[in-house]
């Protein structure tokens, strides 16, 4: 018999041919298919669970001090004005007494400019002051039960002079607040990014209708497959900031990312090729951001900032691993050429010392011609949601 | 919203202008396996493991080690479902993902290893030989498995899948000289065993 007559005859009979399967096959494909949900919801909560525990962990750590501590007097003024019962103003404020009795008689609209004009920072600094041991006893003696009664007997002779004095006080606490933002311009921040890894339309590809690169052809990767599965894109980085204005201020730095993605091409190496391999993609890419925030509520220990940002991008590694048949082959591809980005969000920076906060900005960003760049789930989707945390510390001269 | 999305693809797929006659059976049930349906994923798991066993068993042997690659292929195809986007027919990227599966686990055992001891392919044939053309599927079969496990995938692969040898070679990690002998082995065993049979 002529061989292609075997090939043909065989051919015919197995192609189209069938066997039985025994139930327990199915049985088996359920228990491992609900095996791999369960682990991917594992590590769903998990991840979950450890930003949250973190985050929490961040404010519980440093919890509101209580109010003694404080000597705030602007948030004691608010509660003065609200007629909430609080523990004598004179007690604990650090002012002289004279000018404890003045807060108390703050009409509730200045009660509310005071609260924006005195955030914690400048509280601590009044904290600084010397005591007075003179107001301290005049509290001690004479403690009210409420706090609408009126002021220690003594200042009650001079309510001609409490709007000079409101003034004078309104005047110190705006100096302290500007002396603190002006003594405080630069910051440092470390920060972790996650971005989404939601893709968009994967462009489809026949499975075999491709030529395979010829022996001739350089070392590379060839006929990639559309991707398997792409990894959580991260980065981490250190950063700058700088306030020259009470509101605005800019930074910079230095930030790492990571990009992955697993699928399925041809490797043509020294002599042989590989095909319809598992390829193992890792791009490193180091970037220079350069930010800009404008701060727009500034309230005790809490601030909300938007920002915009732009980024340039380098490629300093891009790393295929190859699952040959008998070994795994690293091949690394050249960089290409910058990558650049621009981002705008809306952040959040808990303050958890003067000077130290811990930070949150979610942003949208959005990658230029990424069909420049080796393919990453930025090339797929180039509009993607960026969460960056971080802690910033506060330098002071 | 996943659900919502799945079956909007669902419909939108169904209008694929690249498949004139609309998509087969199978196809329309990886649309849904997309969104989890376990009935869809059973349904297919029924139209397509009968011919897919028969792939597993070809390269494997034996019925055990095929059934053990039938299940792990089919986890594979319903994990990896989302990667077939309409291009080619549904059952041939199906098969692609058992024929790889079979090798992988012919590698995992090391099964492709160098042996070029043909003739360790037992002779369980002693009746008179009989005829190719009236050999049937279940003899032919029968005597696939008894070659050895390297000779019997080049043949499945070359002659069955339509594997050319230089795709073999990148395969399986051998040179195509090396396909080609154990295929031509391969063929002179098999007519051997037919003429034994005959």
């Amino acid at each position: 018999m002529k061989e292609n007559e075997l090939d043909i005859q065989v051919r015919n009979l197995m192609q189209g041919a069938q066997e039985s399967v025994s139930p327990s096959v199915w049985e088996g494909v359920q228990a491992g298919l609900a095996r791999k949900r369960r682990a991917a919801a594992f590590w769903r909560w998990t991840g979950a669970v450890a930003a949250a525990a973190a985050m929490l962990a961040g404010v519980v750590l440093l919890r509101p001090v209580a109010q003694q501590e404080h000597s705030n007097p602007i948030i004691l003024a608010e509660s003065f004005a609200e007629g909430i019962p609080q523990a004598p103003l004179v007690q604990e404020v650090a002012f002289p007494a004279e000018e404890s009795v003045v807060v108390t008689s703050i009409p509730a609209r200045r009660t509310v400019r005071l609260a924006q004009a005195v955030p914690a920072p400048a509280v601590q600094e009044v904290e600084e002051m010397p005591q007075r041991p003179v107001a301290e006893e005049a509290v001690e003696a004479n403690v009210p039960d409420a706090v609408s009664e009126p002021a220690p007997a003594k200042n009650a002779d001079m309510p001609a002079v409490q709007e000079a004095d409101d003034q004078a006080l309104l005047n110190r606490l705006a100096y302290e607040q500007e002396k603190t933002v002006a003594k405080r311009p630069w910051s440092v921040a470390v920060s972790g990014n996650l971005q989404d890894k939601r893709r968009g339309a994967v462009s489809s590809r026949a499975s075999r209708q491709y030529a395979a690169p010829a022996l001739s052809a350089p070392e590379g990767i060839y006929n990639e497959s559309p991707e398997l599965s792409f990894s959580l894109p991260f980065s981490a980085g250190i950063g700058i900031n700088w306030q020259f204005l009470p509101r605005w201020a800019v930074g910079t730095g230095v930030r790492y990312t990571n990009l992955s993605r697993m699928f399925v091409g041809d490797y043509k190496g020294d002599g042989f090729v590989y095909s319809q391999t598992d390829i193992d993609n890792h791009q490193h890419w180091l970037g220079i951001p350069l930010n800009l925030y404008y701060q727009f509520v500034n309230r005790g220990r809490w601030r909300v900032h938007t920002f915009a940002s732009g980024t340039m991008e380098f490629l300093v590694d891009n790393d295929y691993l190859v699952h040959g048949p008998q070994k795994d082959i690293h091949y690394h591809r050249k960089g290409s050429r910058p990558q650049f980005s621009a981002g705008l969000g809306l952040g959040v920076e808990f303050k958890l010392t003067p000077w130290l906060g811990l930070y949150l900005d979610p942003a949208f960003r959005y990658y230029f011609r990424p069909d420049l760049q080796p393919r990453s789930l930025r090339t797929i989707q180039p509009l993607r949601f960026d969460i960056e945390a971080g802690l910033r510390f506060n330098l002071g001269k | 919203m996943k659900r919502f999305l799945g079956k909007l693809h669902l419909i939108t797929w169904t209008r694929d202008d690249s498949s004139p006659a609309g998509p087969s059976l199978p196809e329309q049930l990886a649309a849904a396996c997309r969104e989890g349906d376990s009935k869809a994923q059973k349904r297919l798991f029924d139209l397509l493991s009968p011919r897919m066993m028969a792939v597993c068993l070809r390269y494997m042997g034996n019925r055990e080690d095929a059934e053990d690659v039938l299940q792990e292929g089919f986890i594979t195809l319903f994990t990896k479902i989302d990667s077939y986007q309409g291009a080619g027919s549904f059952e041939g990227w199906a098969r692609r993902i058992f024929v790889n599966t079979a090798l992988m686990h012919l590698r995992r055992t090391d099964a492709l290893g160098l042996s070029d001891d043909i003739d360790q392919a037992g002779n369980l044939f002693t009746q008179e030989p009989t005829p190719v053309q009236k050999m049937g599927y279940s003899d032919l079969m029968r005597m696939i498995s008894s070659l050895p496990a390297d000779a019997r995938t080049v043949f499945n692969m070359y002659v069955v899948e339509g594997y050319s040898h230089k795709e073999i070679a990148k395969e399986l990690g051998c040179t195509e000289a090396t396909s080609r002998s154990k295929l031509q082995r391969a063929r002179l065993r098999l007519q051997e065993m037919m003429k034994g049979q005959a």
